[in-house]
């Protein structure tokens, strides 16, 4: 009851203008990317750096003097999709929350790029080499918080985009629900016609 | 007799320096030395086999000319002692019971500036660690982790100044294997070791060796007491392969 009266108080307060803005702390996982042409979803964000992938995220860490950003995929390991592999591969950077001027923003000073990679070399190993890359962009973040939405941050990148974020369901990536979500195996290749094995 | 040579012997003791003149005609002198022919550079020419030694290397040079191409790490000093990189690496994973051992560490300065640049030095830099892995579930297998990261330069006269930001770089992996069709237990997964690596703020000072004719030059990275002595990577990379597709 008590807690109830106070929401109502708190609801009808205006909004300090003087507050500093409120700071992005935190794991976050991308949501959709607005660019000039729309929005789009993160799976088909991450995917496009990872054509050959089925299951994909990204999370920004926003840490003590640091941001961390990391690229979560499955990928198919053989060509009968019956093995996948989960690869996660992040690079962490020193970074500055800046809210001087009034509006909050983190500000990277060192662009990082990293690629992850592995090669079976005995049989019983991965059959497919595994190639997994993450980048972060040196430059000024700006950051907004949002009410009322799937997302509850907007950064906008050094190149212009802008990154809805939400909250993560998982800290670490669940591979296995996306692995129970993965598109069934291609269908086995049909036979030509005259080759051995073909119906007549 | 004997006196003589006691005598002559304290002479030549005295003056140990005798240098004899030979004078140079003038016209001689006027000729411009013919110097030796330009030899292009083979970034992956190997400038000789590394050898396993229990003795501090020498460490001499100067500040390269131009910095560029890959290099390998060959051996490692510290505390007085040089050993050969990777046996030093199998030897901390042996001690640590590690499932996988660093087998190689590159630093890739790029490509060759044109012939007429002088003082070339690489906006970025990258550093790449391979290790071996054998791990139950995953088999053996190799694995690559490697980043790019913008570097500043300081010239110096008895050395060059490298200076690799702070930042953190981390990969891991799992296999999974998709369950029969219908049956929905929780699919058989194995973990890999995580791989990570963790650099301060680090100034590298940097000597290179009289470089062979068509060879890169030996490099040594220095750190307090730590010496990296890096040679021009060998092109059998274990991606190489990899890389290609």
């Amino acid at each position: 009851m008590h807690a109830a009266i106070m929401s109502l108080l708190l609801a009808g307060c205006p909004a300090d203008p003087d507050a500093p803005p409120e700071k992005l702390v935190g794991l976050w996982e991308l949501h959709q990317v607005e660019t000039s042409q729309g929005e789009i979803d993160s799976l088909a964000v991450v995917l496009a750096d990872f054509p050959s992938c089925v299951w994909g995220r990204r999370t920004f860490l926003f840490g003590d003097g640091m941001l961390r950003v990391q690229n979560d995929v499955l990928c198919p390991s053989a060509v009968n999709h019956d093995e996948f592999y989960g690869c996660e591969v992040a690079v962490e950077v020193p970074a500055v929350w800046d809210d001087t001027d009034g509006s909050g923003k983190w500000v990277v000073s060192t662009r990082v790029s990293a690629t992850a990679r592995t090669k079976g070399l005995e049989a019983g190993s991965l059959d497919v080499p595994t190639t997994c890359t993450v980048a972060v962009a040196a430059g000024t973040y700006p950051v907004a918080s949002v009410r009322g939405y799937e997302w509850r941050w907007e950064i906008q990148a050094p190149d212009g985009q802008v990154y809805r974020l939400r909250d993560p369901p998982n800290d670490n990536p669940d591979f296995v629900a996306a692995l129970r979500g993965a598109p069934p195996p291609p269908p086995p290749p049909m036979p030509e016609e005259g080759e051995e094995g073909a119906e007549p | 007799m004997t006196v003589l040579l006691s005598l002559i012997g304290a002479a030549w003791a005295e003056s140990p320096e005798l240098i004899i003149a030979v004078p140079v005609p003038e016209e001689e002198e006027a000729k411009p030395r013919p110097g030796p022919a330009p030899v292009p550079i083979n970034p992956t020419k190997r400038v000789r086999q590394s050898v396993a030694r229990d003795v501090e290397r020498t460490v001499s040079g100067t500040p390269p000319d131009n910095l560029f191409g890959r290099y390998t790490v060959v051996e490692f000093t510290e505390g007085g002692l040089t050993d050969r990189f990777v046996g030093k690496m199998a030897r901390v994973a042996r001690a640590l019971d590690d499932d996988c051992t660093t087998i190689r560490m590159d630093f890739d300065f790029g490509q060759q500036p044109p012939e007429d640049v002088t003082g070339h030095r690489p906006a970025v830099v990258t550093v790449a660690q391979t290790r071996r892995c054998d791990k139950g579930g995953l088999g053996v297998y190799a694995e690559e982790l490697a980043y790019e990261v913008p570097v500043g330069w300081m010239e110096g006269d008895e050395y060059l100044t490298l200076r690799l930001p702070a930042l953190t770089v981390i990969s891991d992996y799992v296999r999974l294997r998709r369950p029969a069709d219908g049956d929905m237990r929780t699919p058989p997964q194995w973990l890999a070791p995580e791989n990570r690596i963790e650099r301060d703020p680090t100034e590298f000072h940097i000597l290179a060796e009289p470089a062979r004719r068509g060879a890169l030059p030996v490099l040594h990275l220095i750190k307090g007491g730590r010496v990296l002595h890096l040679e021009a990577a060998p092109e059998d990379s274990l991606f190489m392969d990899a890389a290609a597709q």
